[in-house]
């Protein structure tokens, strides 16, 4: 049910600015694992580099939206280049029922994981069949 | 870009012009087949009296990587596991598990007891020093 509501979207305005600054700093949608049980959606975010003080996450109208700049040290002449500084940016579409309040996010190892705790009107309820 | 799409005669250079953006757009960050990608990703770097060497290995413990130095040889080497937790029904997976081998060549041979390596984050950084004879020196000119 959640599969399809959930949306991957680019931010365009990040492209544009890219575009225009001299010095480079690419958007980068992060990979992202997502799960699901009775109790809540759990997002897990693969974002190399991030650091708490430069996360956010947001939730706003149905939309949670994570991004993060990812700053790297210069260390003398640049013999391989794989790896640049990155703004880390994804939005998902959230259903409905998902109880706003209780979100929590933790960072670990450069792994960002986001629990989104259903609403009571979201969660599987066994009813009860009445016998007459 | 997406105006000149009803000038019929400029439809394709649209189009082309859609094709580079896109590539640009993938191409900056990932250069490699994306059913091949290189892991983990890295950058190396020579300061005058080291190399250092920063991969990506997001959610990865100091246990998952083996990190072997020859005279100019860095190898890094382990297995990323992913498990989805358990109880949880999946509906998308875009990381995946890996098992690699990295060796990066050095042109000058390194202080292999000196080199220190570094797990932060999900970034691992190696710095390994040159040998006195390898580093470079500012020669003085004497004047007779």
């Amino acid at each position: 049910m959640v599969h399809q509501s959930m949306q991957k979207t680019m931010p365009s305005k990040d492209l544009m600015r890219r575009e225009t600054t001299a010095q480079p700093m690419v958007t980068v949608m992060p990979l992202v694992d997502i799960f699901e049980n009775d109790e809540e959606l759990l997002i897990v975010a693969e974002m190399p580099g991030a650091k708490r003080e430069n996360l956010a996450v947001k939730f706003a109208n149905d939309t949670l939206t994570l991004t993060c700049t990812r700053q790297l040290d210069k260390e003398g002449t640049l013999l391989l280049g794989e790896l640049q500084p990155a703004e880390y940016n994804r939005s998902f579409v959230i259903p409905r029922g998902v109880d706003a309040s209780k979100i929590t996010a933790e960072l670990k190892l450069g792994v960002l994981n986001v629990h989104l705790p259903k609403g009571e009107s979201a969660r599987a309820r066994q009813i009860e069949v009445k016998q007459l | 870009m997406w105006t000149r799409w009803y000038d019929f005669d400029r439809s394709f250079s649209a189009l082309d012009e859609f094709q580079r953006r896109m590539d640009r757009m993938f191409g900056e960050f990932q250069r490699e087949s994306p059913r091949f990608p290189t892991f983990p990703r890295a950058n190396l770097y020579d300061t005058d009296t080291a190399y250092v060497i920063q991969a990506e290995m997001p959610g990865m413990t100091e246990k998952d990587v083996d990190l072997t130095i020859h005279q100019d040889e860095v190898c890094i080497e382990g297995e990323r596991t992913l498990a989805p937790p358990t109880g949880y029904s999946v509906h998308r997976q875009e990381r995946a598990p890996y098992k690699f081998s990295r060796t990066f060549t050095l042109s000058e041979p390194v202080d292999v007891d000196a080199a220190t390596a570094s797990l932060k984050d999900g970034i691992l950084v190696v710095v390994a020093p040159k040998t006195a004879q390898a580093k470079a020196r500012t020669i003085e000119i004497k004047s007779n």
